[in-house]
């Protein structure tokens, strides 16, 4: 037994918290009629006083979809006496939306008889905005974090393309300067050869040894002049151009070399392609580069593939890689050239667009063919890959934008 | 007989176009290796045709050319610029520099003549 002593300081205590908590508590009878409320549920129910609740239900006080949603949790506590926990319950007042964090209980008398029901909430919306407010910042963070990646990686890129073009500057000063040094005296070798040609000699070896000098003449003379080509700046003629045309034009002047190695043709050009803006001439110049590297890897006989075909850039896959300036969903005019020689070692693989780099004997080639391939179809804004066929073979793909984009 | 001077700084080169040129073409053949007395030697010589390096020491084949272009006396003799020049503002080999014809060293005999031939006045 509690002395009244003790029933006073109880009374104290439930006295201060119904009346001070900041929380909205209620006790509730078996037909869901308040018995009581403390003042903060009152201020919530825009009552004066908190009596002024008493006998009234949550119908008088909440519309009538969320009044019932109530009763059930209340119906469902008293049968099974389980109480319900930390409900979030969302209530649209007059001032907007409301968001409470519920829990209720089953109320007995001393007998352990149900005589109805008690329950508290908490007004978190203040919780509950900010939790919004966090994840739209978390959201702007994340996409600005998005951006910046994005603008990293085209900075770096600019920055790749810069120095590459400070690296060409240079290369191109250096090999224009050597090679007006190293033309003077290959016009005075060939202006000595011609003289001498002119003459007759008693010992048939000299005519050999002229002709031997000449030939190395004009291979120096060539080499100077790819170096030249691969340095010096490079302006474009862009036109709208049918690229099975340049295709059929640069096989018609390889067509003895292809010949020559007993390679077999087979064009499989898609005649409905859009034009694409190229510079005629340099464009044939690259696609004669593609042909006669595939016969040189072909030089016991083979065939040569040359396809086009309309292509979509759908995601990073098969012959689009990330490197690419092509926006997702244009259309690309591509060029495959595939060859049936030994492929590429992939040690090398990595190196052929490099300059100086050849696998030919010296002699035979400046290792700057390729190089120049790749920098003019950069300059179209295009992309080249070229990889080992699983079949055997190399296969060289050229991409361009279409002119529909 | 035709009188061709060649205006070029590089010695060996002029010495040996005037040999091959000789022999090859029949012309009679002039050097000139000084750029700053090249007018002096048109003066002098009055050649029927010019063959003219352009990257010189102190005075370029551009400038000489127009010095030539603007004497009454001597401005109708044609010019070919003959150089060893690379630049970006590179002609075409076989292409005009500033309306004059132009070949890139090394250039070969044949070319070379049949430029000289096709310039040269028309005997009267």
């Amino acid at each position: 037994m509690s002395s009244p002593t003790q029933i006073e300081t109880e009374r104290l205590f439930l006295h201060a918290m119904l009346e001070s908590s900041p929380d909205y508590l209620y006790f509730k009878d078996t037909e869901g009629r308040f018995l009581r409320i403390n003042r903060a549920l009152a201020a919530y129910f825009g009552l004066n006083d908190p009596a002024e609740a008493i006998g009234k239900t949550d119908f008088d006080f909440y519309p009538e979809a969320k009044a019932r949603e109530q009763w059930q949790d209340e119906l469902c506590i008293m049968q099974t006496g389980r109480p319900v926990t930390d409900k979030l319950e969302r209530h649209v007042r007059p001032g907007g939306v409301v968001w409470l964090l519920s829990s209720k209980a089953v109320l007995c008398d001393r007998e352990g008889r149900v005589v109805g029901t008690f329950g508290m909430s908490r007004d978190i919306t203040g919780e509950k905005r900010a939790q919004q407010a966090l994840q739209t910042v978390n959201a702007d963070l994340l996409r600005s974090r998005g951006e910046l990646v994005q603008a990293l990686e085209e900075l770096r890129s600019v920055q790749l393309q810069l120095v590459e073009a400070e690296k060409m500057k240079l290369v191109g000063r250096l090999a224009a300067g050597v090679a007006h040094e190293v033309k003077n005296p290959l016009a005075i070798i060939t202006m000595g050869l011609e003289y001498l040609n002119s003459r007759t000699f008693e010992d048939p070896n000299i005519r050999t040894i002229l002709s031997e000098i000449g030939s190395a003449v004009e291979r120096a003379d060539g080499v100077i002049r790819e170096l030249l080509d691969f340095s010096a700046p490079k302006k474009l003629n862009l036109e709208p151009q049918e690229i099975n045309r340049l295709i059929r034009h640069a096989l018609v002047l390889v067509r003895g070399e292809l010949g020559g190695h007993h390679i077999k043709l087979v064009e499989e050009l898609d005649e409905r392609l859009p034009p694409v803006r190229l510079d005629a001439t340099k464009i044939e110049q690259v696609l004669v580069n593609l042909f006669t590297n595939a016969a040189y890897a072909m030089e016991n006989g083979g065939t040569l593939t040359v396809r086009t075909s309309l292509r979509q850039v759908t995601g990073m896959g098969e012959n689009i890689n990330p490197n690419d300036n092509f926006r997702l969903g244009a259309h690309l005019v591509a060029v495959d050239v595939c060859d049936t020689g030994p492929g590429i070692p992939e040690s090398m693989l990595g190196k052929i667009f490099e300059p100086f780099f050849t696998t030919k004997p010296t002699g035979q080639g400046t290792g700057l063919g390729l190089t120049v391939t790749k920098t003019i179809i950069d300059l179209h804004g295009g992309s080249i890959e070229i990889r080992n066929r699983p079949e055997g073979g190399a296969c060289a793909s050229v991409l361009f934008k279409a002119e529909t984009d | 007989m035709n009188k061709i001077l060649i205006i070029d700084d590089e010695a060996g080169f002029t010495r040996l176009m005037k040999l091959t040129l000789q022999q090859a073409g029949g012309y009679e053949v002039f050097e000139e290796n000084d750029a700053t007395r090249a007018m002096e030697s048109v003066r002098r010589v009055r050649p029927d045709l010019i063959l003219l390096d352009v990257v010189m020491p102190k005075m370029d084949g551009g400038d000489i050319a127009a010095c030539i272009r603007k004497d009454s006396a001597l401005a109708h003799i044609p010019i070919i610029f003959l150089s060893a020049i690379v630049s970006e503002k590179d002609p075409i080999p076989g292409g005009l520099i500033g309306g004059f014809p132009f070949l890139s060293k090394p250039v070969s005999l044949d070319a070379l003549i049949a430029c000289i031939r096709e310039n040269l006045p028309d005997p009267e």
